[in-house]
C-alpha cells in the first residue's frame, strides 16, 4: 500500500491490462515465429528457384515490418505503461528483480530492430547468403527475446526458489519457465503461418497461391503437435492452489479455459481446412476468421494463466492489490487505513464512514473489480446483496473464495466497506 | 497534508547508484538526440509541405530526404527511450510511479499516440502520391501526437519532482493531473520544442552536405537552410532557457548555481559549446555544429538531473534505496551489450557493403 490508486470505474478490474496484453502478445509471438518463417521461405525461394516465391517474401517482410516493429512494438510498450499505473508496486519489483535482464532484453530488441530493418531495407539488394545470414540473426534474437520475457513473465505465476532466496537466476529460471518457453515457442510458429495465410492468400496466381496457402497451412498446424504436450506439461508444473483457481467452477475463468480447449482443435481444424482449394475471395475471408480464431485462442490462454495467479500477481509474494502476503497480519491487525499511505482517513468513524469505506473499497477491491464495467462488475456482483451475505464473502475471501485475496483491514474497516459497497457505491 | 507522508519507499538496488545514473545519463542523451531529430525532422516535412502548397519547390524535395527516414526514426527514438525509462524507474521509481499514477490517463495516452504518429509517419513514406493534398494533415497529426507525447513526458517528471502537488490527488484520483501550477511546465516544454526544432535543421544541413558530396547542386542550399535554422533556433533557445531558469524555484536555482561548481562547470560548458555550434553552423560546418550540439546535449542532460535532484534533494535523502549487488545479472548484461553492439556493427558493415543482385 505504497502507492496511490487510479480511480477506474466501467474501466477497471483489468480490462486494460486484458485488451492491451492480448493485443501484444498476439503480434509479438508473430515477431518471433514470422523471422523464422521470413528465412525458410527465402531459402524456399532460392532451392526451388522461383522468384515469385522471393517477390512474395518480400512483400511479406513490409507487411511483418509494418505489424510487429509498429504495433507489437508500441503495445509491448503499452503494457509497460498500464501495469506501471495499475500496479505500481508490482511493477517495481519486477523492474528491481530483473532491471539486467529488462536490460539484456533491451540490447536484444536493438538487434532485432536493426537487422529486420536491414534485411527489408537491402531485399533484391544484398547477396543472398548475407541476406539470409541478416534473417537469421533477426530470427535468434527475436526467439532470445522471448527467451528473456519469458523468464520475467513466468516468474509472476511460480516465482520458485526466489521467495526464499530472491536471486535473480532462482525467479528467472522459475518452475514454469520451460515448459512456458516451449509453448510460447510452438504458439510463435504457428501464428507465423496464421499471419502467413493473410498475405498468401493476396497472391493473384491462382498455383502459387494454392502452393504458398498449403505451405503456411503447414506452418500453421506442425507446431500444434508438439504444443499440446508442452501445454500439457506446463499445467503439470503450476501450483496445486493455482489448478484450483482455474478448474473452479463458479468462476468465469474456467469457461475461459474451456473456451481454450475447445479452440485449440478449432484453429487446428480451421487451418487445415485452408488448404482445401478455394476460390481467392473465399480464402481471403477465412484466413482473416483464422486470425480472429487464433486471436481469441491465445487471449484466452492469456486470461487462464493470469487468473491461475490469483489472488496473487506475484504468486506466494504479492497479492492483487499489492499488499504483501507477508505484511497481511499487519493489515489485519492495525487496519489497511493506518498502514497505507495514500489515504486521508486513518480510522472509521461515524462521522465518516462513508468515505473510509470508499477509501478501503478503492485499496482492496478496485483492482480487480470495475464498477458498471465489463470485468468483475461489483454493482453486478452484490445487487440485491444483504449485509450478512456481503460480509459472509469477506469473510470466505482467502479461504472458499481462494481467487479473492483474504479481507486486509480491520474490523470497523469491514463495516465500513460493507456500508460503502451496498449503498454508497450504488448511488 | 506533509508531502514527504506519501514518498513510497524505494525497492532494493541490484547496483550502485553511481551505474545506473551513469547509464541514465548516457542513454537518455542518446534517445533525447533522437527525439529531437524525429520531431525536429516531422516539423521540418511539415513546413515544406505548407512551404509546398504556397508554391515553394523546395518541399518536395524534403519529402524526399525525410519521408523514408521518419519511421526508422521513430524505431531508434521509442527503442532508445527503453533504457532511460528503465534506469529511471531504478533510481526515482518511488517518485517516478506516483507521478505516472497521478496523471494516469495521459500516460496511458502515450503508446496510443506513438502509434497514430508512427502509421502517419509510414503513411507519409509509402502512399505520399496517392495522398495528395492530405499529406500536409497526415504530417500535421504526426507531429501533433510526436508534440502532445512530448509534452506528457514533461508533465510526467515535473509532477515527480514536487511532491508538494501529490496531494491534489484527493481532489482528483482520476489520473487527469497537468502541472499547470509549476511555472517551469510551459519553458521546460518548449526548450524540448525549440531543441528538436534546431536539431531537425542541423539533420536537415547534414542531408544537404551529403547531398554536395554527391555532387547535387541542390545541397549547398539545403546545407545552408539547415543550419540557418539550427542557428536561429538555438539563439531562440537561449531565451527560452533563461526563461526556464527564471521559473525554477529559488533554493534549486541556488543549489545549482552556487553551490555546486561541478554543475556550474557543467552548465558553463554546456553555454560555450552552444554557443560555438552556433559560430559553426553560420560558417556552413554541419559535422562541427552537430559535435558541438551533440555535446550541448550531453552536458544540459547532465545539468538536467542535477536541477531534478536538487528539487528531490530532501526527499531523496530520506528514502535511500538499500543496494544488494547482483554480479551475475550485470555480467550478462555487459556481455549482451558487447555481444550486440558486434552484431549490430556486422549489420552495418553488411547493409552499408557493395549492392548486389539478388540470384533469382
Amino acid at each position: 500500500m505504497n502507492y496511490p490508486v487510479w480511480e477506474l470505474t466501467t474501466f477497471g478490474g483489468g480490462v486494460l491490462v486484458a485488451v492491451i496484453a492480448t493485443v501484444h502478445v498476439f503480434v509479438s509471438h508473430f515477431a518471433v515465429g514470422g523471422g523464422l518463417f521470413l528465412v525458410l521461405t527465402e531459402m524456399k525461394a532460392y532451392r526451388e528457384k522461383d522468384k515469385r516465391i522471393l517477390d512474395y517474401v518480400h512483400g511479406h517482410t513490409k507487411f511483418f515490418l509494418l505489424i510487429t516493429m509498429v504495433l507489437g512494438a508500441l503495445s509491448g510498450f503499452g503494457i509497460w505503461l498500464v501495469i506501471s499505473i495499475l500496479s505500481p508496486a508490482a511493477t517495481s519489483i519486477l523492474i528491481h528483480t530483473f532491471v539486467f535482464g529488462w536490460a539484456t532484453e533491451w540490447v536484444f530488441f536493438v538487434v532485432e530492430i536493426a537487422s529486420l530493418l536491414v534485411y527489408y531495407y537491402t531485399f533484391y539488394r544484398m547477396d543472398s547468403r548475407n541476406h539470409l545470414i541478416v534473417g537469421w540473426i533477426y530470427f535468434i534474437f527475436a526467439w532470445l527475446s522471448l527467451f528473456v520475457i519469458d523468464g520475467i513473465v513466468s516468474f509472476m505465476l511460480t516465482p520458485g526458489r526466489w521467495l526464499e532466496t530472491k536471486s535473480f537466476w532462482d525467479g528467472f529460471f522459475n518452475p514454469s519457465f520451460g515448459p512456458s518457453l516451449f509453448f510460447r515457442t510452438f504458439i510463435a510458429l504457428s501464428l507465423a503461418g496464421i499471419y502467413g495465410l493473410i498475405t498468401s492468400t493476396r497472391i493473384p496466381d491462382d498455383a502459387l497461391r494454392q502452393r504458398m496457402v498449403r505451405y503456411c497451412v503447414l506452418w500453421l498446424a506442425a507446431p500444434f503437435v508438439l504444443l499440446v504436450p508442452s501445454a500439457w506439461w506446463y499445467l503439470q508444473v503450476i501450483p496445486p492452489e493455482a489448478r484450483a483457481v482455474i478448474s473452479d467452477p463458479r468462476l468465469t475463468v474456467t469457461s475461459v479455459g474451456k473456451a481454450f480447449l475447445v479452440l485449440t482443435p478449432v484453429v487446428f481444424l480451421a487451418g487445415l481446412f485452408m488448404a482445401v482449394r478455394l476460390p481467392k475471395s473465399l480464402q481471403q475471408g477465412f484466413s482473416f476468421v483464422l486470425v480472429i480464431l487464433a486471436f481469441l485462442y491465445l487471449g484466452s490462454f492469456e486470461m487462464v494463466r493470469e487468473s491461475a495467479r490469483r489472488p496473487y500477481i506475484i504468486h506466494g509474494y504479492m497479492y492483487s492489490n499489492s499488499i504483501l502476503k507477508s505484511s497481511l497480519p499487519e493489515f489485519q491487525k492495525h487496519g489497511v487505513l493506518k498502514t497505507a499511505r495514500w489515504v486521508k482517513n486513518r480510522t472509521v468513524t461515524s462521522t465518516n464512514d462513508a468515505a473510509a469505506g470508499e477509501e478501503v473499497f478503492k485499496l482492496l477491491c478496485i483492482s480487480c473489480h470495475s464498477v458498471g464495467g465489463f470485468r468483475n462488475n461489483m454493482l453486478e456482483r452484490t445487487d440485491g446483496m444483504t449485509v450478512a451475505q456481503f460480509e459472509a464473502i469477506l469473510e470466505d475471501m482467502g479461504e472458499e473464495r481462494r481467487q479473492m485475496p483474504p479481507f486486509a483491514g480491520n474490523q470497523q474497516e469491514r463495516q465500513a466497506l460493507t456500508k460503502y459497497v451496498l449503498h454508497e457505491l450504488r448511488e | 497534508m506533509d508531502p514527504s507522508r506519501l514518498i513510497p519507499y524505494p525497492d532494493i538496488l541490484p547496483a550502485p547508484w553511481g551505474l545506473f545514473y551513469l547509464l541514465l545519463v548516457a542513454t537518455f542523451t542518446l534517445h533525447l538526440i533522437l527525439a529531437n531529430v524525429m520531431l525536429g525532422g516531422g516539423i521540418v516535412a511539415l513546413a515544406s509541405e505548407w512551404f509546398r502548397r504556397r508554391g515553394d519547390i523546395n518541399g518536395v524535395s524534403m519529402h524526399e530526404e525525410i519521408a523514408p527516414k521518419l519511421p526508422m526514426t521513430i524505431a531508434l527514438t521509442v527503442n532508445l527511450g527503453i533504457p532511460p525509462l528503465l534506469f529511471l524507474q531504478i533510481l526515482y521509481g518511488n517518485f517516478i510511479y506516483v507521478s505516472t499514477v497521478l496523471m494516469a490517463v495521459y500516460w496511458l495516452s502515450i503508446f496510443v499516440l506513438i502509434i497514430l504518429a508512427y502509421y502517419g509517419a509510414y503513411l507519409y513514406n509509402l502512399k505520399y502520391d496517392r495522398l495528395g493534398t492530405s499529406r500536409l494533415w497526415v504530417m500535421g497529426v504526426s507531429v501533433l501526437m510526436l508534440l502532445a507525447v512530448g509534452f506528457f513526458f514533461t508533465n510526467s517528471l515535473l509532477i515527480m519532482t514536487d511532491p508538494k502537488v501529490w496531494p491534489s490527488y484527493f481532489d482528483r484520483p482520476g489520473g487527469t493531473l497537468i502541472h499547470f501550477g509549476e511555472p517551469s511546465l510551459i519553458p521546460r516544454y518548449l526548450h524540448f520544442v525549440i531543441s528538436s526544432v534546431a536539431v531537425g535543421g542541423l539533420a536537415m544541413g547534414l542531408l544537404g552536405w551529403r547531398r554536395t558530396r554527391k555532387g547535387d547542386v541542390q545541397g549547398g542550399e539545403r546545407l545552408s537552410r539547415g543550419l540557418r535554422l539550427y542557428a536561429g533556433a538555438t539563439l531562440v533557445q537561449f531565451l527560452v532557457g533563461a526563461f526556464y531558469l527564471g521559473t525554477l524555484p529559488n533554493q534549486v536555482l541556488a543549489r545549482v548555481a552556487f553551490e555546486d561548481t561541478a554543475v556550474m562547470v557543467v552548465f558553463v560548458i554546456s553555454i560555450a559549446t552552444a554557443l560555438s555550434s552556433i559560430l559553426y553552423s553560420m560558417s556552413d560546418k554541419p559535422w562541427h555544429t552537430a559535435v558541438c550540439a551533440v555535446a550541448t546535449i550531453f552536458f544540459m542532460v547532465l545539468f538536467r538531473y542535477a536541477v531534478q535532484n536538487a528539487y528531490l534533494e530532501t526527499y531523496l535523502s530520506a528514502a535511500r534505496p538499500e543496494v544488494v549487488l547482483q554480479l551475475g545479472p550485470l555480467g550478462l548484461f555487459i556481455a549482451a551489450l558487447i555481444g550486440g553492439t558486434a552484431v549490430v556493427v556486422y549489420l552495418l558493415k553488411l547493409a552499408l557493403g557493395p549492392r548486389k543482385e539478388s540470384p533469382l
